[in-house]
This record gives C-alpha cells, sequence and structure tokens, in this order.
C-alpha cells in the first residue's frame, strides 16, 4: 500500500476535504483516513498538510471548527463544511469533473 | 471578509501562542491516537501500532513546524522571533549596540536633515496649475537678480509662437506696523496677468485683471496672502475693500494706501522668495508709479522703465526649456545699449523659480552647496557604516562558534543569514529612529539660527517650511535599509563556516591565511584612509573658521546693542518745512542720546550712521594725494557722537577723541583709524594733516563736490569684518555736529548704539525705553545685540565648520573602533600560532610587538591613501561649502598624529590580550 501511494496532487487537497466533510462532520484523521481508503490507498496526506489545509479552509470561510470532548474525555477538533463550503464544493467538483474529462478525451484520443 | 478572518485568527495565534501551541498539540494527539487505534485494530500489538502510526505519519515535530510556519502569521512569528533573538544579543553587549545606534543616529539624522532642507528647497513643485509647463526665467546672478527693463522684458513675452502668455515680476517689501515694532512684508510686484498665467486660485475676491488694474487713475489694489489677511484682517470675510498702508522701504508711513480686492489661498506664497513667504502682491505699474513716481526720487524715465526680476512664462505643448533658453539669449544680447548691462551674465531658465540662499554661502549656489553638503554628510554616514560592519566582522569570530553549533543543530544556511541581516536591520532601524528624531531637532535648529539677508536689517525670520514628508521618510527608510543590509551581510562572510568540526573545536582554520588576512586588510585600510581624509578635511576647515573667529574684530561686540528707528521719510515729504523737519528730527536724536547717557543701565551711548558690521562705504583723499592728482582711496564712512569708541571699546592710539568743541562752526575734524592712517601717510604721523570725504555720488550727477578738508584731529584702532578673513576696514569717522548739510539728522542708517552694565536682554528693553520716551510715535525697525548679527554673519561658516567637526570625530572614533576590531580579529585567529610562540619561549613584548605591528601596518598604509584623499576632498570642500587652504602645515602633520594614537590605543587591547597568551591553554583547546 505504501508504494502505491502518492501525495496528494497540488491543489485538489483542499477539493478532498470538502468532499470528506460534505458527508459528515469529522476529525482529522477522519479525513485523511477517509481520503486514504475511499483513494484505495492511492493518495496519502500527512497531517501536518492537512492542519494547515484546515486553517486556510476555516479562513476562507468555508469550513467551521470545533472543539469537542471524545469518548476518552480528550479534546478533539471537529470540522463541518459551511454553507460557503458546500457551494464552492458544487462549484470545484464540476470543474474538477470538466478537467479530468478534457484530459481523459485528449490523452484517449489518438 | 476572507482577509478580515484570516487577520483575526492570525492575530489569535499571534497574541496567543500558548493557546494556539495546545490546541496543535491536542488536535495532533488525537490523530496519533486514532492512528494507533486503527493499526491496532488491524491486529497488531499496541506497541507496533504505536510505531506504524509514527512511520505514517513522520515526525510529529516537522508536521507542527508546517503548522505553525503556515499563514501570514508564521512568517511573520518567525521574524519577529529573529527579531527578538537578534535583541536579545544586542542587549546582551550593550557597549557595541550603544556606540553602534549613536554612530548611526548621527550619520542618519545628519543626512535626513540635509535631504529634508534640500528636498524643500529645490524639490518642491509650485501649487499652481500644471508648474510643468512653465519656464521661468531670470539672471542667473545673485547679487543683481534683475532681468531688464520692464519694457523691454515685453519683447521677451511677446512670442507667439513659443509662450501661450508671460507675466513679469519685481519683489517688493513694504513695512507696516505693529505696535512700537515695524516689521517688513516680502512681496511682489506683478503684472496684472501674473494670477491667470500662473493659475492660482483665490480665498476671497478677485485677482488682478488687466482691463481694471492697468486703466489710467486707476485705484491702487492689492492681494493679500492668507497670513497677512489673518495677522492684520483677524480673517475678516468682510476685508475686501479695506484699504492696505504700504509703506516704503525705510519707513511705515505712506500717503497712499491699496484696497484690498483678493485673499489669496493658503498653498500659494509666491514665487519670489523661499525663505520668506510673499504676503502681498501689488500691479507692477501702480507700484512703480507710487514709489517713484513722485517729486522725491523722479527720474527723466517713465515707470516702464522700472526693472523685472523675472519672467514666468506658461510656454505652448511641446515648447522644451531649450527653446526658450535659446530665444531668452538673444533677446538679451539685443537688449538696447543703455540697459546691456543687464544681460551680462546671460539669462537662466527653469521650470522653477530661482532659488537665492539667504546667506553668504561663498558664491556657491544652491544645489551646489546642496551636492557638497550631501556628499560631506553621506562620507559620515559611508565610514560609519564601513566601520560598523568592521565591528561585526570582528564579533562574528566570536560568534563563529555559536553560528556553527546553529547550522549543526539543522539551521540552514539561509536561516543563519536572515538572522545576521536581522541584527544588522534592527541595529539600523535604531539609529534610524534616533536619527530622525535628531534630524527633526537638527532642522528646526539649523532654521531657526538661520540669518536672513532678504531682511536687510528688519526683523523678519526666515519661514521655510521644511515638512516631514513622504520622501524625507522614504529616504531615512531607503538608508536604514541599505545600512542595515551592509552591516549585516558584511559579517556573513564568517558565517559560511566551511568546516563545522574546525569551527566548533575553536581552531582557527589553517587554509590560506594569507588570503584571509588580504580580505582583513582591503576593508580595514580603506577605512583608516576615509576616517583619516575626513580628520584631515575637517581639521583644516576648522582650523580656518577658528582663525575667522579668534581674529580680534578690533572692537568688542559683546554686551553692545543697537537700536534702529524709522526715518519718517513720509514726514519729511508732507513737512511744510523740510529744515524744521529735520531740526525735530535732529532733537530727536540728540534726546534720545541724553536720555540714553544718564539711564543707570547704560555704561555709554552713542549715535552713528555706520557700525563695524554695517559699513558705510565711500571714499577719502589726503590733501597731499588731491595737490598731486592721484585719485582718491575707498574708506568706510561714519558719522559719529564721541561715545562711539567708549561703546564700541576701539582704542584711541593718538591724538584726541571728539568734543564739545568740534562745533558746527568750528573747523573741521576727522579721526581716521591705524589701516587708514598708515594708506595715507605711510610711515608718518597723520595728526595735523587733512583729507576730504568723498561720499559715492548719485547716479548721472556730473557735478563734482569742491574737496571740505577736514583736520585728523585722532587716530584709533582699525576694525575688522565679521566674514572678512581678517582683513581690516578702513575707517574715517566725522563728528555728527559738524554734518555739512544737516548735523543730527542722519538720513539712513542711524543707529543708537549702548553698552550695557547688565544683562543682554536689560539693556535691549533699556534701548527701547530710550526711544519711546524720546517719541513715542517713531516705530522701532531693530533692536539688537551687536554680538548677535557677528554670530549671523558667520552663521553658514559655523554650521559648516561644526558640520565637520563632528564628522571628524565620528570619523576617528569609528577609526578606532574598525581598528581595534579587525586587530583583535586577527589576534583571536591567531592564538594558536602566537600560543605557540609563547610555548617555543618569544617573551611577552615580542608577541605584543607582532600584534601592534600589525595594526600600525595597516594604518600606515591607509594614511597614504587617507591623505591623497583628504587632498582631493579638501579641494572639493573649498569649491563648493567654504573657503579653506589646501596645504595647512600643522594640520597635516596633526592629523596623522592623532590618527597614530588613536591606532596604537586601539592595538594595546588586544595586544596585551595577545601577550597574556596562556600556551597551554592555547593549545590544549586547539
Amino acid at each position: 500500500m505504501a508504494r502505491t501511494s502518492t501525495d496528494v496532487i497540488q491543489g485538489t487537497l483542499d477539493l478532498l476535504i470538502l468532499r470528506s466533510l460534505a458527508l459528515e462532520p469529522m476529525h482529522g484523521f477522519g479525513v485523511a483516513r477517509r481520503i486514504q481508503t475511499v483513494s484505495q490507498g492511492v493518495f496519502r496526506v500527512n497531517p501536518g498538510s492537512l492542519l494547515v489545509a484546515f486553517q486556510r479552509l476555516e479562513r476562507q470561510g468555508l469550513i467551521r471548527g470545533e472543539w469537542r470532548a471524545t469518548e476518552h474525555n480528550r479534546r478533539a477538533r471537529f470540522y463541518a463544511l459551511t454553507r460557503a463550503g458546500r457551494r464552492r464544493l458544487g462549484q470545484e467538483t464540476e470543474q474538477w469533473t470538466r478537467r479530468a474529462e478534457a484530459i481523459g478525451r485528449l490523452l484517449e484520443s489518438d | 471578509m476572507t482577509f478580515v478572518r484570516a487577520l483575526l485568527s492570525g492575530l489569535r495565534r499571534l497574541l496567543w501562542r500558548s493557546r494556539a501551541e495546545r490546541d496543535l498539540n491536542d488536535e495532533l494527539q488525537h490523530y496519533l491516537e486514532l492512528a494507533e487505534r486503527d493499526h491496532a485494530r488491524d491486529g497488531l500489538s499496541p506497541d507496533a501500532a504505536a510505531r506504524a502510526a509514527r512511520v505514517e505519519m513522520g515526525s510529529l515535530d516537522a508536521a507542527r513546524e508546517q503548522v505553525r510556519g503556515s499563514g501570514w502569521e508564521g512568517i511573520a512569528g518567525a521574524l519577529w522571533r529573529d527579531v527578538g533573538y537578534a535583541a536579545r544579543m544586542l542587549r546582551r553587549s550593550p557597549g557595541f549596540t550603544t556606540v553602534a545606534v549613536l554612530v548611526l543616529a548621527l550619520g542618519i539624522g545628519v543626512n535626513t536633515a540635509v535631504f529634508s532642507i534640500i528636498n524643500a528647497v529645490l524639490f518642491r513643485t509650485l501649487p499652481v496649475k500644471a508648474p510643468d509647463e512653465l519656464a521661468f526665467i531670470y539672471a542667473p546672478d545673485s547679487r543683481t537678480p534683475t532681468l531688464g527693463p520692464y519694457e523691454d522684458a515685453l519683447t521677451l513675452g511677446a512670442n507667439p509662437q513659443l509662450f501661450v502668455d508671460t507675466a513679469f515680476l519685481r519683489g517688493d517689501s513694504a513695512l507696516l506696523r505693529q505696535g512700537v515694532d515695524v516689521h517688513r512684508f516680502n512681496g511682489e510686484s506683478v503684472t496684472t496677468n501674473y494670477f491667470d498665467v500662473l493659475g492660482v486660485k483665490l480665498r476671497l475676491g478677485r485677482g488682478l485683471v488687466p482691463a481694471l488694474d492697468d486703466a489710467p487713475g486707476a485705484d491702487l489694489v492689492v492681494v493679500i496672502s492668507d497670513s497677512l489677511w489673518r495677522r492684520l484682517f483677524n480673517a475678516d470675510p468682510g476685508v475686501i475693500g479695506q484699504r492696505l498702508t504700504l509703506g516704503r522701504s525705510d519707513s511705515s508711513d505712506s500717503r497712499r494706501s491699496y484696497a484690498v480686492v483678493g485673499v489669496m489661498s493658503p498653498e500659494f506664497r509666491g514665487v519670489s522668495n523661499l525663505w520668506t513667504p510673499t504676503e502681498y502682491w501689488v500691479p507692477l505699474l501702480q507700484r512703480s508709479e507710487d514709489l517713484w513716481g513722485d517729486s522725491l526720487f523722479s527720474g527723466k524715465r517713465s515707470v516702464r522703465a522700472v526693472p523685472v526680476t523675472t519672467a514666468i512664462a506658461r510656454v505652448r505643448p511641446g515648447v522644451t526649456l531649450e527653446q526658450v533658453q535659446a530665444l531668452a539669449s538673444v533677446w538679451a544680447q539685443n537688449l538696447s545699449p543703455g540697459v546691456r548691462g543687464y544681460g551680462r551674465y546671460g539669462v537662466a531658465v527653469s521650470n522653477s523659480p530661482q532659488v537665492l540662499l539667504p546667506f553668504d554661502a561663498a558664491g556657491a549656489t544652491p544645489s551646489r552647496l546642496g551636492a557638497g553638503l550631501m556628499v560631506v554628510t553621506s562620507l559620515v554616514l559611508i565610514i560609519g557604516v564601513a566601520n560598523l560592519a568592521g565591528l561585526l566582522m570582528a564579533r562574528g569570530v566570536v560568534r563563529r562558534s555559536e553560528v556553527a553549533i546553529r547550522l549543526t543543530l539543522g539551521a540552514g544556511r539561509w536561516r543563519v543569514a536572515r538572522q545576521l541581516v536581522t541584527e544588522g536591520l534592527l541595529i539600523a532601524a535604531m539609529g534610524a529612529m534616533a536619527g530622525l528624531v535628531l534630524s527633526r531637532w537638527l532642522v528646526t535648529t539649523l532654521l531657526d539660527r538661520m540669518p536672513n539677508r532678504f531682511a536687510r536689517g528688519y526683523s523678519q525670520q526666515i519661514a521655510l517650511g521644511v515638512p516631514l514628508d513622504l520622501s524625507v521618510l522614504l529616504f531615512t527608510v531607503l538608508a536604514a535599509l541599505v545600512v542595515g543590509l551592509v552591516i549585516g551581510i558584511a559579517p556573513l562572510r564568517q558565517a559560511n563556516v566551511p568546516n563545522l568540526t574546525e569551527a566548533l573545536s575553536g581552531a582557527s582554520y589553517g587554509a590560506s591565511r594569507r588570503g584571509r588576512a588580504r580580505l582583513r586588510h582591503s576593508i580595514v585600510i580603506p577605512q583608516v584612509a576615509l576616517s583619516l581624509a575626513l580628520l584631515l578635511v575637517a581639521g583644516v576647515a576648522a582650523r580656518a573658521l577658528l582663525k575667522i573667529a579668534l581674529v580680534a574684530p578690533g572692537y568688542e561686540p559683546e554686551r553692545a546693542a543697537f537700536v534702529e528707528v524709522e526715518s519718517h521719510l513720509e514726514r519729511a515729504v508732507r513737512a511744510e518745512d523740510r529744515r524744521a523737519y529735520l531740526d525735530e528730527r535732529a532733537a530727536v536724536w540728540r534726546r534720545m542720546l541724553e536720555i540714553a547717557e544718564t539711564s543707570p543701565g547704560i555704561e555709554a551711548a552713542a549715535i552713528a550712521d555706520a557700525l563695524p558690521t554695517r559699513p558705510g562705504g565711500g571714499g577719502v583723499i589726503s590733501r597731499e594725494d588731491f595737490e598731486s592728482g592721484n585719485p582718491s582711496t575707498n574708506a568706510q564712512l561714519a558719522q559719529i557722537t564721541p561715545g562711539y569708541f567708549k561703546v564700541l571699546g576701539i582704542p584711541l592710539l593718538q591724538g584726541r577723541n571728539f568734543g564739545a568743541r568740534d562745533a558746527p562752526t568750528s573747523p573741521k575734524v576727522t579721526i581716521v583709524d591705524e589701516e587708514l592712517a598708515s594708506r595715507l601717510w605711510p610711515a608718518q604721523s597723520a595728526i595735523g594733516r587733512y583729507l576730504a570725504f568723498y561720499t559715492t555720488p548719485p547716479p548721472g550727477s556730473t557735478r563734482r563736490q569742491a574737496p571740505v578738508w577736514r583736520e585728523v584731529v585722532g587716530v584709533v584702532g582699525a576694525v575688522r569684518g565679521p566674514l572678512s578673513e581678517g582683513w581690516p576696514y578702513s575707517f574715517a569717522y566725522a563728528p555728527a555736529a559738524q554734518d555739512d548739510q544737516m548735523p543730527y539728522a542722519y538720513i539712513h542708517g542711524e543707529a543708537l548704539i549702548a553698552r550695557g552694565r547688565g544683562s543682554d536682554r536689560d539693556l535691549i528693553r533699556t534701548l527701547r525705553e530710550v526711544v519711546a520716551q524720546a517719541d513715542p510715535g517713531l516705530g522701532i525697525i531693530q533692536s539688537r545685540m551687536l554680538s548677535d548679527v557677528v554670530n549671523e554673519r558667520r552663521y553658514p561658516r559655523r554650521v559648516a565648520a561644526t558640520l565637520l567637526v563632528f564628522s571628524g570625530l565620528a570619523g576617528l572614533l569609528l577609526a578606532g573602533v574598525g581598528l581595534y576590531g579587525v586587530v583583535s580579529y586577527s589576534v583571536t585567529q591567531r592564538l594558536k600560532e602566537l600560543g605557540i610562540r609563547a610555548a617555543l619561549g618569544a617573551d611577552r613584548g615580542a608577541i605584543a610587538r607582532l600584534v601592534v605591528k600589525e595594526g600600525l601596518g595597516v594604518a600606515a598604509v591607509g594614511s597614504v591613501f587617507g591623505s591623497i584623499l583628504a587632498y582631493a576632498g579638501i579641494g572639493l570642500t573649498a569649491h563648493l561649502v567654504l573657503p579653506i587652504p589646501s596645504v595647512d602645515v600643522s594640520a597635516w602633520i596633526a592629523g596623522p598624529i592623532v590618527l597614530g594614537i588613536v591606532v596604537l590605543a586601539a592595538c594595546y587591547l588586544p595586544a596585551r590580550r595577545a601577550a597574556r597568551v596562556d600556551p597551554m591553554v592555547v593549545l590544549r583547546v586547539q
């Protein structure tokens, strides 16, 4: 698994985070695990980049983080998508799909 | 919105750093726990799971660093930590920091002060419509700033293919009385299209209108400045139509008054004099008619022949200054023969008004003086920076192991470099802040003390606004940046330690020692050279200036004061009987003298129409020269009362003083000074000989006066002018009582002078009371201490001397500091070698000599270059700032000796340290 995994494509980490959070509010590890499992281990996220990305998205008002107590009575930070975040996810997904299709067509063309 | 959120969240993180850290730790810890649990669920043992999670996550510290460094606050935080670290380093060596900041404050302060004045004088823009379309045409010679007669100037303006319109002006001044004191206000006599050509807006009323104000018989009108409006009319909005008396050049009284038609907006303060703003504008032809049209001063020419000083042309689009210059030069050459003298110095064309200096600056033009000052002052800064860089380099050696440790612990070279540059910038920033404060103080002090030759004896202050504007701030910031980068980057050469283990063990890296010595010397030799050059320039200049200051002037200006009062010429004009008026005036003067002589605060008093600070001019001829047809001799003529010599402390060398017997009807007598006596009758006694006075004949007068012979009854000591480098004047004195035309009437230049017993302020007050008692209606033009006038004349040179001496001392100090740094650097590097020498039996003296030899060698080479540089520098200073001799033997000998002593002192401490090297300790450490 480790061998085939790559870093997330530059600039798509934000999109992947938004997509993960679209299902339910999550903590950092949850997002990382989700990206890893759903991409079947292709993408691996390191916690440093992830936290920086959270901070960036929070500042753009796309996600909202809040501290909650865990079942072990530790502090954990949960992130949820805001309305602006959801809107942005829609736009970004659409754009990405269009681009991916175009690139796919280009690569498959003879 | 996003920006605000980023700002707030960043600030939160910066301000509550411990909380942000805790949050970050908690979040990462939680992350790690979950990762471990995840792996445990996959069936790993707790230990193995923890390890796997760690491997997967990589270094937690790295992740922390990544988060800490993100966002704007991450960068700001890192910079802030750099600054904090730099501040700690500087606090640890307060001596170095103080010297460095003081040196930079001095350098940056002086530079900023000079720059802000130059900025205000040379780079100001006029608050007029499209100032770049204007061409100012004037005579470049500042002594006779006259373009030509108005009627001739009109032909210059009549060039519609080049000019849209052209206005002309001449400077004007008026006396206005406020209470007892008579103040002089600057104004401009302008053609009526002046405001239209410049395109300035008025605050109230109208400007000048050609159709109205040039009409024959039109009422006299004036446009006043915003400040005059506030001062004289209390900003009364109903000022339009009120009348203003504009006194002539020697009286605040006038028969005719001007109707105020407009008030100028506060931004516009005229174009003719930068130092003292224009307070009123009057139509040129009206004013000329008023001043010279009446019988008293009538000439045969019309007012259209009145000279103008400046033409302001609004040029057509695309017309260049060169085209205007070409036109103006041709015009000047074609002036009619009668007025050709005006064009003697050619004409200057510029897109800004002429700048005249308010003081005698050895004939230097403002831009040249500015450039010269800037060169000298930036030299101070450059030397300061060079020496500081050397000092920092020396410190760099001490800090080499610190730097090495930081490199070993994983700090990038870039990070270390950033740290050193931050330190340099921090020093520079502190220096710049102190320098900015210093520069404001310097500017106010310089301008406050600046004499104003435009005031011509009247109380009038320099009122140049030197704002702390953006360009001044930018200049300071830029200077600080450059300085900070230079002193920060120079020590970097040490920071690039090639071999960590060597550096850590404290060894001096062995390779290419000679090369490093050369590098070191290549830094310190220019330092010594520059410092010596500065020291020599300052020394020669200071000696030249001291010589002027120390030469006995031949009189005692201290405790002597003078009062000048209005001459009330207008009263004379109106007086039915001129003789009666003059008698009355003489009576006032006599009354003044009587009151002053009996006043308890006054030791001696006199009346005179010339003073050592303001000689009268004229000439004399001895009877012998007259009879053999020789020409007359230049001399300063003064009419005095007998107390004059006592008031000024001028010694009577031969013969007698004037006295009661020198009445109007008794034989005419004179007293000459020794200078004049020895010129007229070399090697003979002057007493009992005869001479005649010649005053400058009025222009156009062809009638030669018959000589009135005066017997020389006394010889007094000669007096010297404040600036004349020790050359004495030749004074010839006559008793005021024997004035040919009007005894004691003193038509111009008269002053009551007195020597006081108490303080200066008491003396001035007493003299003003004397004037008020003698004639309550008399306006006082000025009441001052003679010593103030003398100091004022010496002002530009004093400023230049002070700057130069300061620079010289700073240079000397820096040379010492720099050499100390370099020599102790060299000692530190050579510890091993010195230790071995000591171990092999070299005695302490030999080792100390070794060290001193290096210092002296460097100083000697530097001195040679420095002397060459100094010679050039003295030439430049003499050319630009003040006249000083290029060869001053004692300064040339003293300079290197003083520098040598400083060099020895700078070498002494490191040499002592080297001599005390304990071979065992050194060799063990290595």
